[in-house]
């Protein structure tokens, strides 16, 4: 899953069509117990044993994403869109793919705009997404997370 | 799941209570550590005053609701669009609600779009927007 620490891009360096690195994972099934139990899903349901919600799957990007870019803190996740393609079975090796579509500096404020597509081990696409966040103007000072 | 799909029906409700504790699960499982969710003294220092549940938390109630409604369709054929409103903080109560808008018949496929909602109890709208499943009619 994600979470490892690399050195993470500056988001005022972004620029339209810039590609992040793929980031590639297999989502096991104690992943995904671990998810249904965090989003508190009831764990009765049968398609959860066999098949990944896909918010986990979007979860995962997202995540992916922001373990790359330096967010100085007041980030806002201000819109989200997601598109499901398939049913993604447990065990499933997904490689998230994300780049940048709009980065827009106003005033104080930026917004930065990422696509996110998803596919599985055979190359398939299972998911895809756009993420609009809201940040402040740059601080040098700052310390980001 | 959802009987008779009509324009107007309501979908079925969610009730979820936000902790601190689930926030805390959350940010262990997805790994998004970012401290206004996990760090109750930094979040006190900045202009929330305190932390707030991830957004992607809080649309997951929305995505337990299609599935409910709309089950093996939605895993497989589904669509959210959504923006973040207000936050949701620990203590509160998230009403999710969703009711169809409007419902195009392709063939043997119904695109079944739905007016989606998660607010506070008594309190703000915390995400709002549209979400369509395509559902097979027939066969």
């Amino acid at each position: 899953m994600p979470g490892s620490k690399k050195e993470k891009l500056d988001y005022g360096e972004l620029t339209p069509g810039y590609e992040f690195p793929a980031v590639t994972y297999e989502l096991h099934a104690h992943i995904i117990d671990q998810y249904t139990k965090a989003v508190d899903m009831p764990a009765d349901r049968e398609i959860l044993s066999e098949f990944i919600p896909p918010l986990a799957i979007g979860a995962y990007a997202m995540t992916a994403m922001g373990n790359a870019i330096s967010f100085p803190p007041g980030t806002i996740h201000a819109s989200q869109e997601f598109e499901f393609y398939q049913m993604v079975p447990v065990g499933t090796v997904i490689t998230c793919r994300t780049r940048v579509e709009r980065n827009i500096s106003r005033g104080k404020m930026n917004m930065l705009v990422l696509v996110m597509n998803v596919f599985d081990q055979d190359e398939r696409k299972v998911q895809s997404g756009k993420a609009t966040l809201i940040l402040p103007a740059q601080d040098k000072n700052a310390q980001g997370y | 799941m959802l009987k008779d799909i009509s324009v107007g029906k309501e979908l079925s409700p969610v009730v979820k209570h936000v902790t601190q504790e689930e926030i805390n699960r959350y940010a262990q499982a997805s790994g998004d550590f970012n401290p206004i969710h996990v760090d109750e003294a930094f979040a006190a220092q900045t202009p929330l005053k305190g932390t707030i549940a991830h957004g992607m938390l809080i649309l997951a109630y929305i995505s337990e609701m299609m599935l409910v409604d709309f089950g093996e369709d939605w895993f497989s054929a589904g669509e959210l669009a959504v923006r973040f409103k207000a936050p949701a903080r620990p203590g509160d109560i998230i009403m999710v609600s969703g009711r169809v808008s409007d419902i195009d018949n392709e063939g043997d496929i119904s695109h079944v779009r739905c007016a989606v909602e998660c607010s506070i109890k008594g309190g703000d709208v915390v995400i709002a927007g549209n979400a369509e499943v395509k559902v097979k009619t027939k066969g």
